[in-house]
């Protein structure tokens, strides 16, 4: 019985799923904890897309895919923050209209190419055949996020909910905002080539709007919705190989199950435990 | 009395080429409550936050205590209670918590708390009456307790300079009452209270002086005597509505005629006497 329970960890490709899924889906429920504050949430869709022409640029003058898909979506989330501040258009439009944007730009470029580049392949990396050049990448990325996040947790915090306080006590709100979009556009590009686009955007809404339902303190927050992130992933992707179903489908449903239940049963925003308490 | 911050001939223009503030002069002193009255786009929100350093002024300069406003930040001297329409109540963030916020300022890099922040947190929460409230999510509760909730902040922060940008707004006459008392107990206690508002009846009920700016600095000094309503013309323009009541006083020197305004929760500014020769009625209540 427990070899048979083992037995996916005899794959040498298995133990780097499951790992790196487990890393990624932490690193993501982290960032999405903050995206959720600020109706941000649907950025991951967003960047997944707007990598493209800094893929395929990358493909043309040979250099890593990595190096031009953050580029690429440092500089759309460059362009959406700057349009947020000169503009009054809302987070979906502006968000939408970029992604598109880069998008279509991508494609031109990738038609330039003699060769036809499959950019789909590239960006829709695939769980199940990680290189070890990926989970290196996610690894070293998560580390560096993790760290400077948890340094700085309260001040991003701060500068999300109140920006003039933040800036009246002296902290340097461009600068914080520039960290926190590094680190969102890093992590991403670095999951979405571990771990595929459909994962990833999932990933990072879910687990933070489950605990947002769940606590009205920050700190836990982040702690429910990275325990959230790290056990589906780590159950979903384990659970994929006897069950012979898509690992990155399996996770994500495990999420969207837990938030249906805390939808229900949360036990302050759960809809029937307030029908319970009215009824008692 | 002492001197705390000196606006010393100061412009500012936005890049637009905007001219926000011009040429203003003051001087504020401590255990006031000042009341910064103006049009909406009149530049009050401009000149708080050119005193917190966060807009350069183009000519001119501020001094708070005798040094820069970066400085004084650096001293954690102005704290900022924002307008309530400014603030996401969604937010995931408890009353104790918000008012924690004013204490980063003293906090190591890390925000780390200490038991002394601790303390005094306990203490701005007691003072402004919230403790009941101080588990709940910031967004359950009422306007005034919201408003209570963010002055406890700046206690919490210490600051011996409190600017408050429109704190009656959406807030009924008896909670405005009672957040007036505690802006007094505040200037009692030394502190430099500077209220922006529009809300022209409230005024003479709580602040000492009043500085009335369209642009410009068009009066300031004590209400007794900048309160007037010619100054208050000059400042509202024609935006200013204004009821003349000029045949009930007229025939109200019968003491069993009343005099009468009634008017819903904003408070009225009610002068009586001669037009020009001003008395303040001092109490603001409905009569």
């Amino acid at each position: 019985m427990i070899e048979y329970l083992l037995e996916p960890f005899s794959y040498d490709f298995m133990v780097k799923a499951i790992w790196a899924c487990t890393l990624v889906g932490g690193l993501c429920a982290y960032l999405s904890c903050y995206l959720v504050l600020k109706g941000w949430s649907l950025i991951g869709d967003a960047l997944a897309h707007a990598i493209v022409p800094g893929v395929a640029l990358a493909y043309l003058l040979s250099l890593p895919y990595s190096i031009g898909s953050f580029f690429a979506g440092f500089l759309a989330v460059l362009s959406m923050t700057a349009i947020k501040i000169f503009t009054k258009l809302r987070e979906d439009t502006v968000i939408g209209m970029i992604f598109t944007s880069f998008l279509a730009l991508g494609l031109v470029i990738a038609s330039f190419s003699p060769v036809s580049v499959n950019i789909e392949e590239i960006i829709l990396g695939n769980i199940l055949g990680i290189s070890d050049y990926d989970i290196l990448q996610v690894i070293i990325i998560s580390i560096i996020c993790f760290t400077a996040i948890t340094l700085k947790w309260k001040d991003i915090f701060l500068v999300f909910f109140d920006e003039s306080y933040a800036e009246s006590i002296g902290i340097n709100i461009i600068y914080i905002k520039i960290l926190f979009f590094t680190l969102l556009t890093a992590s991403i590009v670095a999951a979405l080539q571990a771990v595929g686009a459909s994962l990833v955007i999932a990933l990072i809404i879910t687990p933070g709007s489950t605990a947002y339902l769940l606590t009205d303190k920050f700190n836990k927050l982040i702690i429910i919705s990275i325990s959230i992130g790290t056990c589906t992933s780590w159950i979903g992707s384990y659970l994929s190989f006897f069950l012979d179903l898509n690992p990155s489908g399996l996770i994500v449903c495990l999420q969207s199950l837990i938030f249906f239940i805390t939808f229900c049963f949360s036990p302050k925003y759960g809809q029937f435990t307030w029908f319970y308490k009215l009824n008692n | 009395m002492e001197e705390i911050i000196n606006i010393k001939n100061v412009s500012v223009k936005f890049k637009n080429n905007f001219e926000a503030l011009t040429c203003v002069n003051a001087k504020l002193n401590n255990s006031r409550i000042i009341g910064l009255v103006g049009m909406n786009g009149a530049g009050k929100s401009t000149l708080f936050k050119t005193i917190m350093g966060i807009i350069k002024p183009i000519d001119g300069e501020i001094l708070i205590m005798g040094m820069s406003p970066a400085e004084a930040l650096k001293k954690n001297l102005v704290s900022y209670v924002p307008q309530i329409e400014e603030v996401d109540w969604n937010f995931p963030l408890l009353v104790e918590d918000l008012v924690m916020m004013g204490r980063y300022s003293h906090m190591s890099f890390l925000r780390y708390p200490s038991k002394k922040d601790y303390e005094i947190v306990d203490e701005a929460i007691n003072f402004v009456g919230i403790n009941e409230f101080r588990k709940s999510q910031i967004g359950e509760l009422s306007g005034g307790q919201k408003k209570r909730a963010f002055v406890a902040r700046s206690l919490a922060h210490r600051g011996k300079i409190i600017l408050l940008d429109e704190p009656f707004t959406g807030v009924d006459v008896t909670t405005e009452e009672s957040l007036s008392e505690l802006f007094r107990l505040l200037a009692n206690a030394g502190n430099l209270i500077v209220v922006s508002t529009h809300n022209l009846g409230s005024v003479p009920q709580f602040c000492n002086d009043v500085m009335l700016i369209n642009k410009k600095l068009l009066a300031y000094g004590p209400i007794e005597t900048t309160f007037t309503q010619e100054n208050l013309r000059r400042a509202f323009g024609n935006m200013f509505r204004e009821h003349r009541l000029s045949s009930i006083i007229n025939t109200s020197k019968n003491s069993e005629e009343t005099f009468t305004i009634i008017t819903d929760d904003e408070r009225p500014a009610v002068f009586y006497g001669k037009y020009g020769v001003n008395e303040i009625n001092k109490s603001g209540k409905k009569l």
